[in-house]
């Protein structure tokens, strides 16, 4: 009976006929679609003011680095490293000695007597 | 991405494009996607608004899950095709609670005054079948659908109707058989009959 029919045929036949989408629908459709869509994300840099030398200093003074207490801190530390620098390494040495436990040895390259040499 | 090369990218791939902002990607997946969704809601609803609102209803859902779409999980297509044969199923309930006119008692085709001695073209059988497919209960209607018109396999239909293999192969072959009888009782109606006798 169902052979009579060609029941196949007409599946095939049926899937050819099929509705199809109206511009409109499509449409409506995309629209959905674009509305949807997710955005990239967009890494923004944070917004960074125009900073003066003056906004600086008020930024030192006013506590970014300390304050007034830690802009003297700084200034003394500048002032001793100045002094290390510039001072006399003799002065040092009795502090290395006491320091290292060691006294400083002095090797004579050439005697001050050169009557040796002079076959005196 | 070029179009010409989107044209070759699965589904799947295009779905991964359109979440992440591929302008193309969308109307690509509309192409395909919404032909094939419009003609299965048009067969389950037998009603071209309601199924035009069905297949905009499901494209919707799919560019929603797109983002979280979960990769070799399901193909596309199977995943909205079971959207809207939810959808269908939901609206055709609707229709019942409402008191509407069941598909099942749907007017038989009209012969347009033609006589059944004259035949029926091409058109009107493919048209008995559609009001006949009409008849069947849901699910051998969306079985018989999906398997016979749709050209799903029986696992893709198993996956769409969360069913396994061997109950889809039962409803499909028991809604085969019910539009055999069905349209075998409009055989002269149809021109069927007239064919036999000049065949033989």
């Amino acid at each position: 009976m169902q052979d009579d029919l060609d029941l196949d045929g007409l599946f095939a036949k049926a899937a050819e006929r099929g509705p199809l989408p109206s511009a409109a629908l499509l449409a409506r459709i995309e629209a959905d679609a674009r509305r949807e869509q997710p955005r990239p994300m967009a890494v923004a840099a944070p917004p960074r003011p125009a900073r003066g030398w003056g906004m600086i200093l008020a930024d030192v003074l006013g506590g970014g680095l300390g304050g007034g207490r830690g802009l003297a801190g700084l200034s003394l530390a500048a002032a001793s490293g100045l002094w290390i620098g510039v001072a006399q390494p003799t002065a040092l040495s009795p502090v290395t000695e006491y320091l290292t436990g060691t006294s400083t040895a002095s090797l004579e390259l050439l005697p001050s007597d050169l009557s040796l040499l002079a076959g005196e | 991405m070029p179009r010409d090369t989107l044209d070759q990218v699965s589904d799947e791939s295009l779905l991964v494009l359109y979440a992440n902002g591929d302008p193309d990607a969308a109307r690509l997946l509309t192409a395909r996607l919404a032909p094939r969704a419009l003609g299965y809601a048009a067969r389950l609803l037998s009603d071209r608004a309601e199924a035009e609102d069905v297949t905009q209803e499901a494209m919707l859902r799919l560019w929603k899950i797109a983002p979280d779409w979960r990769r070799g999980e399901a193909q596309v297509s199977t995943w909205l095709y079971r959207v809207v044969t939810n959808l269908c199923t939901d609206l055709r309930r609707a229709r019942v609670r409402r008191g509407a006119v069941a598909l099942e008692d749907a007017p038989e085709v009209a012969s347009g005054g033609r006589s059944a001695e004259a035949g029926l073209i091409e058109a009107d059988r493919v048209t008995a079948l559609e009001e006949a497919l009409g008849q069947l209960p849901d699910r051998q209607r969306q079985a018989v659908i999906l398997r016979h018109i749709e050209g799903l396999s029986n696992p893709e239909i198993g996956a769409v109707m969360e069913l396994g293999v061997e109950a889809v192969e039962s409803l499909t072959a028991r809604g085969k058989r019910a539009l055999g009888a069905i349209l075998a009782g409009r055989k002269a109606e149809l021109g069927y009959e007239g064919e036999e006798e000049e065949e033989a």
